[in-house]
């Protein structure tokens, strides 16, 4: 029956005038902060002891906070190209610019609501040394210092998407600028930390102060924001932006023809698959990775042996190792390599496997490469350090060549190729603990699975 | 059937520019109801900005674009009640049924309570989708998403429907079915712009062709006033005219 009483609540769920999409999740969510800010405003005057509390948060609480936002500052980076389609759907609809901002600014709000969700189970870990009263009040302080940098963010797009009227320049909603996401997530962390560090700013009247002020701020914001999509929308600067990184791909077309004509030995597959590694956009992500393997440094540094060190280190690009693999697994989508091209051209499998998972195998060697200079330079024995390497090697070896043979097996379902690697991956984990003492044979034994569904390909013109 | 036309939308001297690349030059437009206008031209000449401007959602930088003697970008909300539009891409939300999609329409467009599962049947009927209302959008064919997207500007009545590059990808039977259903709109006085590339689309089912050029318009033809001119009877081949008309400019 199409309108049973399932059907009814999922399309009043859908069709709400506001299209927020509010479920019994949401309620439960709203009906807590409720309840925190009821709770915060009981003992409004405790208080944690400052030098216990900073103690204990400049350890692991403080690294995990920095590791968090790196990842903040790496995801924000996503390209998000339906965004484009989305608004010109509710476009031609008959919905107030008013409710389409609105519409967005919510999107943006639970697109990053996993970071101060994080911050928030962090700061509620700090029970030992805090009453609990004050973590609900740095809590909600947290959730409303969030929602306040995001709209400045989006003020901040919108504002400068109408003053710099060039096609590359303006790509809000689909994409967001680095320094902008920069500036609001180091502005984010450094009232986060002030709130820490000074308890007072959390407690008694400053609180209350506090959240009265956010409110307001919170809503001035929310004006402003409307009135400069208002007239992002009258100026049809959506219209302007390109989703395909064309303008990039034509400006890097010198780029292009010198590489195949510098190296015309080279298999082509090959030199495309560098080229993605040279361009503009994937600098960004050398910058990232940088940061990444120098926070996971300084974690590892808080060991006082040098060999747990080490341990830490490689248990952390295990963990890279991991999230790269699945990665790939997009690089291979129907996006980015699609069907009607790989099954058209006379491409051998042989070739597209193995140029395509080269490249791939270089930026881990870098990265690892990377990691056990920092351990050298920490003072580690070279035979540690070349221990510490092929080890490392070996890690993303088996985690690369695993999600490229799900993949190249899956292709062009991506989907797929994610499901059956985080299956074997969870598989491998709990069967080498299982089988401790034969860990590596149930390692070598799992990655051999993971061959056999490549035996099943056929591309179609591809011998 | 010329006496019941009245003038239902006029474009007076619209411009339109992406940044400084101007698409839309000086143009002006009468467009009456019952009219079933094929928008022709080449590629980049300004169709998909032109039907963007037409149903209010590309504000021009100079002109005025009106409906019934009202400014469509004065009283936008208003306007947008009464058009469907097609994108050439449609968008869909991927976590929603083809049901549910369509009540999320016809809820925004404002249609009364008890029309709307009426009038969803009714449109799923139009684009023989009635099989897959309850499919995921996202596991949508390329045609039936189109098909969807015509269904879903087909919702709240509308009294003009725009139509970008919307019978491509749609096998011949439901492409059939949705021309008698357009067919049968412009009988009850609706307007259709279509922009196409196909001309046989527009030869079979058209009453005025507009034929566009680096944002102008070239040509307003009356097909059959244009059979019937001693120049075409020489040579009767409408797509043959067109293409020497565009290169002429």
């Amino acid at each position: 029956m199409p309108f049973s009483s399932d059907n009814r609540k999922r399309m009043y769920t859908y069709t709400t005038p506001v299209f927020l999409k509010m479920n019994a999740l949401h309620s439960v969510l709203i009906a807590t902060i409720g309840i925190c800010c009821i709770i915060s405003f009981f003992n409004l005057h405790e208080r944690p002891d400052p030098d216990t509390f900073l103690m204990v948060f400049f350890k692991e609480p403080f690294i995990m906070t920095l590791g968090l936002y790196t990842t903040w500052f790496i995801s924000s980076f996503r390209t998000l190209p339906s965004r484009r389609e989305e608004f010109r759907l509710l476009n031609s609809l008959p919905i107030a610019n008013k409710k389409i901002c609105d519409y967005f600014i919510v999107k943006d709000l639970l697109q990053y609501g996993w970071a101060p969700g994080f911050i928030i189970i962090l700061n509620l870990g700090l029970l030992s040394v805090s009453p609990f009263s004050h973590l609900i009040r740095l809590s909600l302080l947290t959730l409303f210092i969030y929602i306040i940098i995001i709209i400045i963010k989006i003020c901040l797009h919108i504002f400068i998407a109408i003053k710099r009227k060039g096609f590359e320049i303006y790509k809000y909603p689909i994409q967001n600028n680095p320094i902008i996401m920069a500036l609001i997530i180091t502005g984010f962390a450094l009232t986060q930390l002030a709130c820490i560090v000074n308890p007072a700013l959390s407690s008694g009247t400053f609180f209350v102060i506090s959240v009265m002020m956010s409110g307001a701020v919170c809503f001035s914001l929310l004006f402003l924001a409307q009135k400069l999509f208002d007239r992002w929308k009258n100026e049809n600067l959506a219209f302007r932006i390109r989703t395909d990184g064309s303008e990039e791909m034509l400006s890097s077309g010198h780029t292009v023809s010198n590489f195949f004509q510098r190296f015309p030995d080279f298999n082509p597959l090959l030199i495309k698959n560098i080229l993605k590694i040279v361009r503009g956009k994937n600098r960004i992500s050398l910058l990232l990775t940088v940061i990444f393997i120098l926070c996971a440094y300084l974690l590892s540094l808080n060991n006082e042996r040098i060999e747990d060190s080490i341990a830490v280190l490689f248990g952390i690009l295990c963990f890279y190792a991991f999230l790269f693999a699945y990665r790939t697994i997009n690089q291979f989508t129907s996006d980015h390599e699609p069907p009607e091209l790989i099954y058209l051209l006379p491409l051998k499998k042989k070739d597209i496997y193995v140029f395509h998972l080269l490249p791939l195998w270089g930026w881990f060697f870098i990265v690892a490469f990377l990691c056990t200079m920092l351990i050298l330079v920490s003072g580690s024995p070279l035979s540690s350090a070349g221990i510490f390497l092929l080890k490392s090697m070996a890690a993303g070896f088996i985690f690369l060549q695993v999600a490229f043979n799900y993949t190249f097996s899956a292709y062009p379902d991506n989907k797929k190729a994610k499901k059956h690697f985080i299956y074997w991956c969870f598989t491998m984990v709990i069967l080498s603990a299982i089988f401790y003492v034969s860990a590596i044979a149930v390692i070598v034994l799992m990655f051999i699975v993971s061959i056999f569904p490549l035996k099943k390909i056929n591309f179609y013109k591809v011998s | 059937m010329e006496e019941k036309k009245v003038k239902r939308m006029e474009a007076q001297n619209i411009e339109l520019s992406y940044g400084d690349d101007p698409v839309i030059q000086d143009l002006s437009l009468n467009i009456c109801s019952g009219s079933f206008i094929g928008l022709i031209g080449p590629n980049g000449a300004g169709k998909t900005t032109l039907l963007l401007a037409l149903s209010g959602q590309f504000r021009p930088q100079k002109g005025h674009v009106l409906f019934n003697s009202y400014d469509i970008y004065h009283k936008n909300l208003e306007f947008k009640k009464h058009i469907g539009y097609v994108h050439e891409y449609p968008f869909f939300y991927q976590h929603m049924r083809v049901e549910e999609y369509l009540h999320f329409i016809a809820r925004i467009k404002d249609v009364e309570k008890h029309a709307i599962e009426r009038q969803i049947s009714s449109v799923l009927n139009s684009v023989c989708l009635e099989d897959e209302k309850n499919k995921q959008t996202s596991n949508l064919s390329a045609g039936m998403r189109k098909k969807l997207a015509i269904a879903a500007a087909l919702l709240g009545d509308p009294q003009i429907i725009f139509l970008d590059e919307a019978l491509n990808g749609i096998d011949f039977e439901s492409a059939f079915q949705i021309k008698k259903v357009l067919t049968e709109l412009i009988a009850q006085g609706k307007t259709i712009i279509l922009s196409t590339h196909v001309m046989e689309v527009i030869e079979k089912i058209c009453d005025r062709y507009l034929v566009l050029k680096q944002g102008r318009i070239i040509a307003d033809i009356d097909p059959e006033k244009l059979k019937s001119s001693d120049a075409f009877k020489k040579n009767p081949d409408i797509e043959k005219y067109i293409i020497q008309l565009l290169e002429s400019q």
